[in-house]
């Protein structure tokens, strides 16, 4: 699709009455839209639709991301927080000191993910944590990212 | 003239009458007050305290008012006991033997209003046996008798009360089928069949929301109305009160009133209850417990006890529970969980065992302890032969680990930060002939403890770095929340989900759009890389939210990628 049909289609789609989107999410989507989905909040799911097969959607990361947000909302909302835990998100340049086995590990992120530690690269969190340790474990739980479910 | 304290003590077998407003426990006690006033002039008052006892039995102790009655008597505060007749008190000679004991102990004594005795004479002792004698013998065949009563009943079919079976109403003290309790008893025996099981038959029952039936008991209490527990549906499939039968003492009489259940549901019902339940499970338990268990004191003294976590790993096709052991601190309190110790069981264990190996092989340090202990008629010989055996006996390694450290010959092993201070009884040495002395010997043996994985690592982000603002994160991911619960069909409507948040009427859909923003938009919103301007207030403020991600990104002030 291009950019230009794209355009298109979202002009049509901000035009469109209720019933014709109705229609259109039916057959564009394969099942009914939800009875409470107002016209407005149809158009956006529906554009959301057109855009992602013109500029592509979310990686599978991000939505897991997403996922362990809503996760931490929903479970773990104490009367001390309110808003509910949202996991810590890391950047590149962070340094992380883990004791481990007597010493101080210093672990740091890289680009795209990537962290070092004892100067070799490694490909996640999980897997220094499998090299420190030498059992497979939760890389950002085990570096303090994210919160245990036991505790 | 000396006081005299009187408590009125009054009881009746049955309920019945009580709820008059002028009962029979209110005539005794009226009798028993008269009396009182009475011997006025002997100085008797009486107390304002009543011991009443409504609906309970004489031939039992088990009695509040009695209990009260008893103790205030222990306690000194009661002078005369008075009652209307003596088989108020007991109608058990054996349970009055030990009142008389309490009252004579405590200098009580009683008097019976309507029986004129004295029990300091003989003849008077004689007097009150003979009358509690009868008593006894009046309880017992009244009891007799009504035990004959309710067999005679139950034979010919009849519901003897107890609490109602679910499926029944009484009518008349009689049962009467219960229509809407009776489908869920159907349903309980139907699924029962179809499941063979009464764990799972417990959880289909809470998934259909079947509860127990409600009751109110004498006392205006409810129960029931709750999840059926399995115990309770095991009753339930055994009644055969369901199939129109009466059970008393193990033999079935038709009953008077109506079947729930059909005699093929029932006996199929039986067969696979006899066929599933209530069999001994044949796996042995075994003991969660490893040798050091209690003898293992960490550095702030506290004992160790043995603790495990487990595994499941796959291997060659099949689920394995891996264990790992640990010794672990016992806290007293709650504030001592945040330093806790934990130390690998089978490395101590280890530890203990080889340096325990290098001191028993030191005859010299064997035979100063032997000798430094006075009064010790063990010979230095003995010990040192003692000590090779079980060395030898270890390093051939025919036994497991219990039969590796005797029992008694460790004494104490105190973990501290850099060594394990261990305590040894050498008289629990196995081929010592078993000496009641103990003859401890303590030593050192070097450890490095390891680092607990518990420690928090220490986070430091760089200058500058995003920063991810929880609450803009919050908000698109209710947004998102909400919207794959419409979209899934989890919840019906906006206003359901409204009602359940607890929120303002239209906060939902003011928030709903937000879980349509360009990916590239709520990637930087979760990682903290949103312009500076843009907060949950922003966000939730925002009018409109285009269609177009261009004019997302533009109104937003996010860059076009």
């Amino acid at each position: 699709m291009s950019s230009r049909e794209a355009s298109i289609r979202l002009q049509w789609l901000e035009e469109a009455n209720a019933a014709t989107l109705r229609q259109f999410w039916a057959e564009t989507r394969g099942s009914e839209p939800p009875r409470t989905l107002t016209a407005r909040l149809m158009r956006l799911a529906l554009a959301w639709d057109v855009q992602v097969a013109l500029s592509g959607g979310e990686t599978a990361g991000t939505r897991r991301a997403w996922n362990r947000a809503i996760r931490a909302r929903t479970y773990s909302r104490s009367p001390k927080n309110p808003n509910g835990a949202v996991p810590r998100m890391i950047g590149e340049g962070t340094r992380i000191l883990k004791d481990w086995g007597g010493t101080t590990h210093e672990v740091q992120i890289t680009e795209n993910g990537g962290v070092t530690w004892n100067g070799q690269s490694y490909s996640s969190l999980s897997a220094v944590a499998r090299g420190m340790t030498g059992t497979n474990r939760n890389g950002p739980r085990f570096f303090g990212l994210r919160e245990g479910g036991k505790r | 003239m000396i006081r005299k304290r009187c408590a009125i003590y009054t009881r009746k077998s049955t309920q019945e009458g009580l709820e008059q407003d002028f009962n029979s426990l209110d005539a005794q006690h009226e009798a028993c007050a008269a009396y009182i006033l009475s011997q006025k002039h002997e100085g008797w008052t009486e107390l304002s305290n009543r011991y009443d006892d409504g609906g309970f039995s004489g031939g039992s102790m088990d009695r509040p008012g009695l209990t009260q009655l008893l103790e205030d008597v222990r306690g000194g505060r009661i002078d005369i006991i008075v009652v209307y007749k003596v088989d108020r008190l007991t109608r058990s000679l054996a349970d009055f033997a030990k009142m008389v004991d309490v009252f004579e102990r405590a200098g009580v004594s009683f008097v019976s209003v309507t029986q004129a005795f004295n029990t300091t004479s003989s003849m008077g002792r004689l007097t009150l046996n003979v009358l509690l004698s009868f008593a006894q013998f009046e309880r017992e065949v009244t009891a007799e008798r009504i035990r004959d009563k309710v067999a005679a009943s139950k034979r010919k079919g009849m519901w003897m009360g107890g609490s109602v079976p679910m499926g029944y109403d009484v009518v008349e003290k009689a049962l009467e089928v219960n229509e809407t309790e009776a489908c869920a008893i159907r349903m309980i025996f139907a699924e029962y069949l179809t499941t063979g099981s009464v764990r799972q038959l417990s959880a289909r029952l809470n998934d259909m929301g079947v509860v127990s039936k409600r009751r109110t008991d004498r006392h205006g209490r409810g129960s029931g109305g709750e999840a059926f527990s399995r115990g309770a549906l095991y009753h339930i499939l055994r009644n055969p009160i369901y199939i129109g039968k009466t059970r008393h003492k193990g033999e079935l009489y038709d009953g008077l009133h109506e079947a729930i259940i059909d005699e093929e549901t029932w006996q199929r019902v039986q067969a696979l209850l006899a066929d599933h339940g209530g069999k001994q499970i044949n796996a042995p338990r075994r003991c969660a417990k490893r040798p050091l268990d209690g003898l293992l004191f960490d550095s702030m003294g506290r004992a160790m006890r043995t603790t495990y976590a487990s595994k499941s790993a796959q291997r060659e096709g099949t689920t394995q529970t891996k264990r790992y052991w640990y010794y672990t601190s016992k806290t007293s309190c709650i504030e001592d969980r945040n330093c806790i110790e934990r130390l690998p069981a089978k490395e101590i264990e280890d530890l203990a065992l080889s340096s325990l190996k290098t001191r028993f092989c030191d005859k010299s340090w064997l035979a100063d302890q032997v000798g430094q202990a006075k009064e010790c008629d063990t010979s230095i010989a003995d010990v040192v032969r003692a000590a090779d055996a079980w060395s030898a006996e270890i390093a051939a390694n025919t036994h497991g680990i219990e039969a590796q450290f005797p029992r008694g010959l460790i004494d104490r092993i105190d973990a501290q930060k850099d060594q394990l201070h261990i305590s040894v009884n050498l008289h629990a040495l196995p081929g010592l002939g078993r000496s009641l002395e103990t003859l401890v010997a303590s030593f050192e043996a070097p450890f490095q403890k390891r680092q607990s994985g518990r420690a928090k690592p220490i986070i430091i982000v760089p200058e500058g770095a995003p920063q991810p603002d929880p609450n803009l994160i919050a908000l698109v991911a209710d947004a998102r929340r909400w919207a794959d619960e419409l979209l899934a069909g989890k919840s019906s409507s906006i206003q359901q989900i409204t009602e359940r948040e607890g929120l303002r009427s239209g906060s939902v859909s003011r928030i709903l759009p937000l879980a349509w923003l360009a990916p590239d938009i709520s990637s930087a919103i979760l990682e903290g890389r949103q312009p500076p301007h843009l907060n949950a207030t922003a966000l939730r403020n925002l009018l409109e939210l285009p269609l177009d991600w261009n004019e997302q990104r533009q109104i937003l002030g996010f860059p076009h990628p």
